[in-house]
């Protein structure tokens, strides 16, 4: 086991590179440096030497090949320097943001496993019943609908006409749970719909299974079927989905953060992009990159868990 | 002697879903949706002009749904038929979406044929290069990519296809691993048949509902996605799409203006709502083992 994560770990280095290529020759290659550094700078001070000395301060006038190897130093050392839109240390910022966004997206997630998973199971324990079917009809009407237009109707009816909630902002401490309770709603509401059809379909597939039939055979109940057997083998996919959607719960919730000025990564994202702060953009895909890499990671370790079948090697 | 005639597997999933009363139901939709997109290709009754020019007149502007009968779901702010626009987006949405469909399915089609039916070097290659782009954050990319080159048809179907074909790639990848070692393959090579003949000839149609539903997945996202893109300023400028309005709607339905809303939000809901309908029940149809349940 340990062997296995130090080989992984050992690997997450050539991956962990090649993204930054990407994203290296995105910027190099083609947009061109160019129109970077002119739309980095405010409007007034787009003169020539102005865009000369954010280049060199930028290290950008060196050879390709150098400037790769500072952005590998930059990595290894997790110090991206400054923010040019904020003008505050990226470490920092990254820091102060990544709490926030959790307090956004990990109690949707909680609740959308658990809604989901009591649906799914319901849907397959009744498969092809009438409340299998209109679970499943609401699922599908929910994944349909746009997200935006979601807040836009919540924002508009439960916080701005009925004043059930705040319509957006932010505050200290447990302050923030009020601005909060509005946007875990919707994101968990966003997400079931998605969420059911896709646990159902595991389940049900596991239900069709031959060790149910012998199950039911030697005479199990088929609570206790569905409970102890489908359940557990079930989890084994359903495991991957979840924790393959946690690197995502850090990046935030792009657009509930920025609709309730949430500071949170996303919004920090969303910002640096339209703002072409490049530092901060290095520094994103880096940190998403190596939080997508180690909980994979964590999905390969939990089958061993999980599954005695798999073994790590 | 009675001789039972086979039935091809198009055949018999053709007949699956001509029973499934929902699947067809949202066929018709679907139909419906190219009718308006054709419609607004061939720019008939001038739509093109009606969706995106201004009307010099402050009456006509911000017209409440429901009220005249020229413009059923209102006008926006210029004056602009809102009913006309969201029939105009449906082309722009159709465009987008088979854009990068075009792009997306062929590269993940070469990408996993290759890599699962070579193996090896080229395998281990493609490999490489799918836990990478897996593991890039993909809207970081996407909305670098589109802020850098421009927002355009192409631009933006480049971002998505470019980001997204590591999904269907690997399903195809582990559908050739399994599908060389079947004894059709081995009969095939044995009759002479060359490589490309038997990735594209005799493996590929066996793993092709795998594509036709990603297809169809993809399509949907890509549409849901332009909403993001429109809220953010980078989708399509100059013409009308379901993003932009409802993002236009977003900036506008805190002072009780709802017709951009009501306009683009039915029609992007429906549309998605079809195709998702149509990727479950061609999933039922076309794949096998499915078939009881």
């Amino acid at each position: 086991m340990i062997n296995y994560i130090i080989r992984k770990l050992i690997n997450l280095i050539p991956t962990l590179l090649g993204c930054m290529i990407i994203f290296f020759l995105l910027f190099n290659v083609i947009g061109g440096q160019d129109k970077v550094l002119y739309n980095m700078l405010s409007p007034k001070s787009r003169t020539p030497q102005q865009i000369a000395t954010l280049r060199h301060q930028l290290g950008l006038d060196k050879p390709l090949f150098l400037q790769y190897l500072d952005y590998v130093k930059q990595a290894a050392t997790m110090d991206f320097g400054k923010s040019l839109a904020k003008k505050q240390r990226i470490a920092d910022l990254i820091k102060r943001c990544v709490p926030v966004s959790l307090s956004v997206t990990f109690p949707p997630f909680i609740f959308d496993f658990l809604i989901s998973t009591a649906l799914a199971l319901l849907c397959a324990f009744y498969r092809g019943k009438f409340i299998d079917k209109i679970i499943t009809v609401f699922a599908t009407i929910f994944m349909a609908f746009p997200y935006l237009a979601l807040i836009i109707i919540a924002q508009s009816f439960l916080a701005a006409k009925w004043r059930i909630f705040p319509i957006s902002g932010w505050g200290f401490g447990i302050e923030r749970i009020k601005y909060l309770i509005l946007p875990w709603i919707l994101i968990t509401f966003s997400n079931v719909g998605g969420s059911v059809r896709y646990y159902r379909t595991v389940f049900v597939e596991e239900v069709n299974k031959d060790y149910v039939r012998t199950a039911k055979a030697k005479g199990l109940s088929t609570r206790k079927i569905m409970y102890t057997h489908v359940f557990k083998n079930a989890l084994i996919p359903i495991l991957t989905a979840v924790i393959m959607s946690i690197p995502g719960l850090l990046l935030g919730a792009l657009l509930t953060e920025r609709f309730f000025s949430i500071p949170g990564i996303g919004d920090l994202t969303v910002t640096a992009v339209t703002s072409y702060d490049l530092p901060v953009l290095k520094a994103m895909v880096v940190v998403y990159t190596l939080f997508f890499i180690f909980f994979s990671l964590i999905t390969d370790i939990s089958y061993s868990i999980v599954d005695p079948r798999v073994k790590l090697s | 002697m009675e001789v039972v005639k086979g039935r091809s597997l198009l055949f018999d999933a053709a007949r699956r879903i001509y029973r499934n009363r929902l699947a067809m139901i949202m066929f018709v939709i679907l139909f419906i949706y190219i009718l308006m997109a054709l419609y607004s290709v061939f720019n008939i009754g001038n739509i093109y002009n009606l969706a995106t020019s201004h009307i010099e007149d402050v009456n006509r502007s911000f017209i409440p749904p429901f009220q005249d009968k020229s413009a059923p779901f209102g006008t926006d702010i210029f004056g602009r038929n809102v009913l006309y626009r969201a029939v105009y987006g449906s082309k722009i949405s159709m465009y987008l979406g088979f854009l990068t469909i075009l792009i997306e399915i062929p590269i993940a089609i070469i990408m996993g044929a290759l890599a699962g039916y070579y193996g090896g070097f080229i395998d281990d290659a493609i490999q490489y290069l799918m836990s990478i782009i897996y593991s890039v954050p993909g809207l970081i990319i996407i909305l670098a990519f589109i802020l850098l080159v421009g927002p355009s048809f192409l631009t933006i179907a480049l971002a998505f296809a470019l980001t997204g074909w590591v999904g269907l790639a690997r399903v195809i990848r582990g559908a050739f691993m399994q599908a060389k070692e079947f004894e059709y393959v081995l009969a095939a090579r044995t009759l002479g048949a060359k490589d490309g003949r038997i990735i594209f000839k005799h493996i590929l149609p066996n793993v092709f509902h795998y594509v036709i539903i990603s297809a169809i997945l993809t399509f949907a996202g890509v549409i849901m996605s332009e909403v993001l893109l429109a809220y953010l300023g980078l989708s399509i400028v100059g013409v009308p799409t379901w993003g932009t309005m409802i993002a236009d709607a977003s900036q506008e339905v805190s002072a009780g203006r709802w017709q951009n809303f009501i306009g683009a939000v039915p029609f992007i809901w429906l549309f998605i709502l079809a195709l998702n309908l149509i990727g479950d029940a061609l999933r039922d149809a076309l794949d096998p083992r499915l078939r009881n349940l």
